[in-house]
């Protein structure tokens, strides 16, 4: 095995928390190296830049590690999860297929507990994160429109992304209702920014943005970290986080891409590898000193996953929207059935996400799932009508920290480099089923009302596991968490967490920009304490 | 990749009959303006896709030595002839018929004629990508 020299800092896995932490930590001229199994994306290559762009979804740019099957991917087990994981290995990680929907967590989301009595409190508060969330905001490039009663005031470099004939329709059912909505918070820059070419409304965000207006990290934190001298390893694949005899984190043993093992040592290590990839190399880090995985004395590594459960429903208009153009996951959202309101029959509550119309492609298939669109001489007449006739939306659902949801490794599955694959266990509990009805009843009723003819729902979606949360969560004690409030594992004292899993609830929104608001966050609090950091 | 390099093997009859078994799915329309799936030269391709499904060619050709036995016994005329109601018939008892149709839906709607067709232009979203009206002159949200 090849002993690699010592790093001040070692991040393991390249995406949306490792970015943009890495960028911060750059200020402070340690050597800070990064190891990610994938490799670069090539935006000549990607799918939007090419006819069959929507079949690609279906096999190379599936949401789905185990469909899409390229080397850089490892299976994951979920034959018994309600919900499939979906996330992309690459550098920028699932930002290469994110929609870019970018709102922030809400006060009132860091103290659920104080103030619904279920899940748990943060030992953080909005307050401790909103400069992060403005940083973020200008290194990201946010789109947005000031304003929205919901939150406090926040400032956006750039205006929101163009409504459309779809958005504003949409818009008009909620004001017929009297129901909130506001233009998307939007990880894409509407005009030219920092070097970076202005969405051109394109649509094919979900298979990645060949402009590189879609904020991926790629485009956006790693070329500045790597001009300040973060250096970033690819193809290469993290097997362990290694220890010393203090029980202190030594390095890591890593596979290159062609094949060699490596021991690379550091002084700190942090895991960014999400909310599955890290319980997982925690669990596979077992050792004398760590018989149940590395940082796991409380035994909460792996659980309490949480994903968001996903209701979709689908609307089918009259009259042209022209859903085909535009970002596909920004347009506009509403948090009217955000807060507990216990007449609903659930706690917590979702957001809206409205998206746009489907391509040829997708529209063919959906119609024919749905019985709208058959083969034979009907097929022209059925497409005429539902193609550039649909609308979607989504409900982004809180999903609550619970025992039976969990990360594990598979005692059978491993990945090409005999890795254990990880093994999601997780059910939909009642409070999810009865918030799913709610939204679906709720979400026809606005579709409606915006004039929809007829409604299609799916709940819960899926490939929507997407959102992935809560397996190391963040606390202040040592018995009921993984890590502490500023990100340091209570167990090992230069071992530091910043992706999703040191989320301790989820509240009802996309989660990228709160994942990356605590990774600078984290990575202000490293460089306050460098003197003592492992105190 | 092409088809001759993936070792499709499929002999000029099947690729004849899978021609004609597409132009029943995805009719021409009446108009005019869409063409047939098969006319429009998408059996090649689809049949690569297909063989990127596990079982799904295998599913398929045996599926089509069927329809045409099938299309023998009942109108003593090989498939391809015969009217597009009747091949309809036959092929509405067919179990290959909907695994083919989700290929066969992928390919003929990236087809640039049909595209056109639709009312799209016929390109790659990318680089033009499509114009829209800038946000400030919509509906503005009440607060
Ligand atoms: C289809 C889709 C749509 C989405 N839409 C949105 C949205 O609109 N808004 C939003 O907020 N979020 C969205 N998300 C979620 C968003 O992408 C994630 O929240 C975010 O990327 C998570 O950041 P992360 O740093 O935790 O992990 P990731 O970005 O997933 O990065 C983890 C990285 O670690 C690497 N890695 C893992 N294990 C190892 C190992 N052992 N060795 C080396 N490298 C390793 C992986 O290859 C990967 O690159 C979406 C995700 C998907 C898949
Ligand atoms: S719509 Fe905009 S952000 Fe999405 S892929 Fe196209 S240019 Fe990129």
């Amino acid at each position: 095995m090849g002993r690699d020299e010592a790093v001040d800092v070692l991040i393991v896995g390249a995406g949306a928390s490792a970015a943009a932490l890495a960028w911060s930590l750059a200020d402070t001229r340690m050597q800070i190296l990064c190891l990610e199994q994938g490799d670069w994306v090539r935006p000549q290559e990607l799918p939007g830049n090419y006819l069959d762009w929507e079949a690609r979804h279906l096999t190379d740019f599936h949401f789905s590690p185990n469909v899409r099957r390229r080397p850089e991917d490892y299976p994951v087990n979920d034959s018994q999860s309600a919900i499939q994981v979906s996330m992309f290995n690459a550098v920028g990680g699932s930002t290469i297929l994110y929609a870019a929907h970018f709102p922030r967590f809400r006060p009132e989301d860091f103290r659920v507990r104080s103030v619904d009595g279920v899940g748990d409190d943060w030992p953080i508060d909005y307050e401790t994160l909103a400069p992060f969330y403005d940083l973020n905001a200008e290194v990201m490039g946010v789109s947005g429109l000031a304003g929205d009663p919901a939150y406090p005031p926040k400032r956006f470099p750039l205006p929101p992304v163009p409504l459309g004939k779809l958005g504003a329709k949409l818009a008009a059912g909620f004001e017929r209702l009297g129901w909130h909505w506001w233009p998307s918070d939007s990880a894409i820059i509407t005009q030219d920014y920092r070097g970076r070419a202005a969405c051109v409304n394109a649509g094919t965000c979900l298979v990645g943005c060949p402009r590189g207006a879609k904020g991926s990290v790629d485009v956006t934190y790693w070329p500045e970290a790597l001009r300040r001298g973060v250096r970033l390893r690819t193809r290469c694949r993290v097997r362990e986080v290694t220890v010393d005899e203090q029980g202190m984190a030594s390095g890591v043993v890593y596979y290159d891409g062609e094949g060699k093992e490596h021991h690379q040592r550091a002084h700190v290590v942090v895991l960014a590898c999400n909310g599955i990839g890290t319980p997982r190399l925690l669990l596979t880090s077992r050792s004398k000193l760590f018989p149940e995985g590395l940082a796991n004395r409380s035994g909460l590594v792996g659980k309490n996953l949480m994903f968001h459960p996903y209701a979709m429903v689908t609307g089918v208009f009259d009259e042209p929207l022209e859903g085909y153009k535009g970002p596909t996951g920004c347009c506009i959202m509403s948090q009217e059935f955000y807060r507990t309101d216990q007449s609903r029959g659930f706690a917590r509550g979702y957001s809206f996400e409205i998206l746009r119309g489907f391509g040829p492609v997708s529209t063919a298939l959906w119609g024919m799932q749905q019985g709208l669109v058959p083969w034979g001489r009907n097929h022209h007449r059925a497409m005429a009508e539902v193609f550039d006739h649909i609308a979607g939306m989504v409900a982004i659902c809180e999903d609550l920290p619970e025992d039976t949801n969990y990360v594990d490794l598979d005692p059978e599955l491993r990945d090409q480099h005999g890795i254990p694959a990880p093994r999601i266990h997780y059910r939909l509990s009642e409070n999810s089923q009865r918030m799913l009805a709610h939204a679906v009843d709720r979400a026809r009723e606005v579709l409606e009302a915006a004039g929809a003819r007829q409604t299609f729902a799916q709940a819960p979606l899926p490939f929507a596991g997407w959102h992935l949360m809560g397996t190391a969560r963040m606390g202040r004690d040592p018995r009921t968490s993984v890590v502490n409030e500023w990100g340091r594992c209570h167990d090992v004292k230069n071992l530091f967490i910043v992706d999703g899993s040191i989320f301790v609830t989820s509240a009802a929104v996309n989660p990228t920009n709160t994942i990356q608001a605590l990774a600078l966050y984290i990575a202000d609090q490293m460089k306050r304490r460098l003197a003592n950091l492992f105190d | 990749m092409h088809a001759e390099q993936l070792n499709l093997d499929l002999a000029a009859e099947e690729l004849d009959l899978l021609t004609a078994v597409l132009d029943a799915l995805i009719p021409a329309s009446d108009d005019g303006r869409f063409p047939g799936a098969g006319s429009l030269g998408c059996a090649r391709q689809v049949a690569r896709n297909c063989s990127k499904v596990p079982g799904l060619l295998e599913l398929v050709r045996c599926g089509l030595r069927e329809l045409a036995e099938s299309s023998r016994a009942r109108w003593n005329e090989p498939f391809e002839v015969l009217r597009l109601e009747a091949r309809e018939q036959l092929l509405a008892h067919q179990s290959f018929v909907l695994p083919l149709l989700i290929q066969a839906y992928i390919v003929y709607y990236q087809q640039p004629a049909v595209l056109a067709a639709l009312g799209l232009e016929p390109r790659p979203p990318h680089p033009q990508g499509y114009a829209m009206r800038e946000y400030g002159e919509d509906p503005a949200p009440k607060g």
